[in-house]
């Protein structure tokens, strides 16, 4: 099987070329599942392992600074083996881990960094929750879709391109500082 | 637009990469000296990258259905090879198990060729058509044949017709066209005609049919009028059993059919009883087979 190289799927990533990343990274998807089936787990937990992965992978690649020094799937497979023994932990089923399968793709790689971002996660999509749903939809076309200004004022009926963009930097200010009284709220 | 919407597009700019090195430091000192501005660089770029994470999320899911369809069509795919490869291999088996079965045969099945029986030609409306009419034997034991002279009754009933069919590997396409002609109301003195009659196909896979017929004339001027038209190589095997169980072989080309079409046809003599056609096939072509009576 051709894999290309992880510099190359972090370009592709930071392109905007998700989907051409993403195909290439699921031919590693056969490892992962492999190890979870082997270590208690079932094709369900392997999928949404992976995709948890890959979601790790995807904001890590976010940073500039972010290069990798392993290959893309032996670093895919070590965030799957640290996010599946955390998972193990919180079942409470650890003897369902086997050293052999552990130490398979040990790398030097460190993981400096938290695995899991579903805490950030929680708290950005209460932000999105406490938006207005013009505001919301708004964000959503323009940062998630990727619509035009211009597609997004004939969509929600804006009588022009400069009231669309400024309706869309008052939400992005809204929506900036309750995050920011969340933040604090939590701390 | 108000100075801090302006910020938030400077921002935006920033985030995505549009601003030029010089822009982009005054962007950096600002956060280095002051702490709220940075909060709210890292606030922006929080919410921004959310956006992205949920459409790489949406962009992983859509791939994790494409994959398992994928993965589902290539499962069925090697199963429909397999099951395809092993028909093929019974399609071939049985044929040639067949072949050899008759050719091995060694049960007392009296075979009819041109040169041992008394064959006339009949006229046909084809120059390809090769026509014969031959006589079966007198079995031994003909009682039955004295004993029913004095009425004439030509009456052959077709018994469980569609049980018979039943049984074979039967695709609906390929059993057609089946007719089933009564007796004519009025009969001419020495008239031949038809009183029965059943046509059909016969599927390029191995087809293999029996035919009951029961007999109740009484009287002995009835022949049996067949007539095969198929492709050629096609093999074709009939066989007939009289009442008391014997057996005719009455067409034999296992070997290969070379003409397109062949038509034979047989006096039944002593005919009152049950009666069966067996006809086995491997190939595709049509056959109709007639009760003829000549009273």
């Amino acid at each position: 099987m051709g894999h290309i190289g992880a510099t190359d799927i972090l370009l592709m990533i930071r392109n905007g070329k998700q989907d051409l990343a993403i195909k290439e990274l699921y031919k590693y998807f056969p490892m992962v599942d492999k190890f979870v089936r082997n270590n208690g787990g079932n094709r369900s937990d392997s999928e949404d392992l992976f995709q948890e992965s890959l979601i790790v992978f995807f904001r890590k690649s976010l940073n500039p600074e972010f290069t990798l020094t392993c290959k893309a799937n032996t670093y895919l497979f070590k965030v799957a083996k640290y996010k599946w023994k955390d998972e193990l932990v919180k079942k409470n089923k650890m003897d369902f881990l086997s050293q052999e399968s552990w130490d398979k793709y040990n790398t030097t790689e460190t993981y400096d960094e938290p695995l899991d971002f579903s805490n950030n996660h929680r708290v950005l999509e209460r932000v999105l929750q406490s938006l207005g749903d013009k505001c919301k939809q708004i964000l959503e076309l323009y940062y998630q879709r990727n619509f035009s200004i211009q597609s997004i004022a004939e969509k929600l009926g804006y009588s022009s391109t400069n009231s669309t963009k400024t309706q869309k930097y008052k939400c992005m200010e809204q929506a900036r500082l309750t995050f920011k009284n969340i933040q604090k709220n939590e701390r | 637009m108000r100075d801090e919407l302006n910020n938030i597009a400077n921002i935006e700019k920033y985030l995505a990469g549009e601003l030029s090195p010089e822009q982009a430091a005054i962007i950096e000192e600002r956060m280095a000296s002051n702490a709220d501005f940075a909060e709210n660089v890292n606030a922006q770029r929080e919410i921004t990258d959310h956006f992205k994470v949920r459409a790489f999320a949406e962009a992983v899911q859509t791939h994790q259905i494409h994959y398992n369809r994928i993965r589902l069509l290539k499962s069925i795919l090697i199963v429909v090879t397999a099951l395809l490869m092993i028909g093929f291999a019974v399609y071939q088996f049985i044929p040639s198990s067949e072949s050899s079965l008759k050719e091995n045969d060694s049960s007392p099945t009296e075979v009819f060729t041109s040169e041992n029986k008394q064959t006339k030609l009949i006229q046909t409306s084809s120059e390809t058509d090769r026509t014969d009419q031959r006589s079966l034997p007198k079995p031994l034991d003909n009682k039955q044949t004295t004993e029913d002279k004095d009425t004439i009754d030509n009456t052959i009933n077709l018994l469980t017709m569609r049980d018979a069919f039943s049984i074979l590997p039967n695709i609906d396409n390929d059993i057609a066209d089946m007719v089933i002609n009564d007796s004519p109301l009025d009969i001419a003195p020495m008239q031949r005609r038809t009183i029965w009659k059943i046509e059909d196909r016969f599927a390029p896979y191995y087809y293999d049919q029996t035919i009951p017929i029961k007999v109740t004339s009484k009287d002995a001027g009835l022949d049996i009028e067949y007539s095969f038209t198929a492709s050629k190589g096609t093999k074709v095997l009939v066989t007939l059993s009289d009442p008391t169980g014997k057996e005719y072989e009455v067409m034999n080309m296992t070997e290969e059919f070379k003409e397109l079409e062949v038509t034979d046809q047989l006096e039944l003599e002593y005919a009152k009883g049950s009666w069966k056609i067996h006809i086995q096939t491997v190939g595709q072509g049509y056959f109709s087979i007639k009760i003829n009576s000549n009273e």
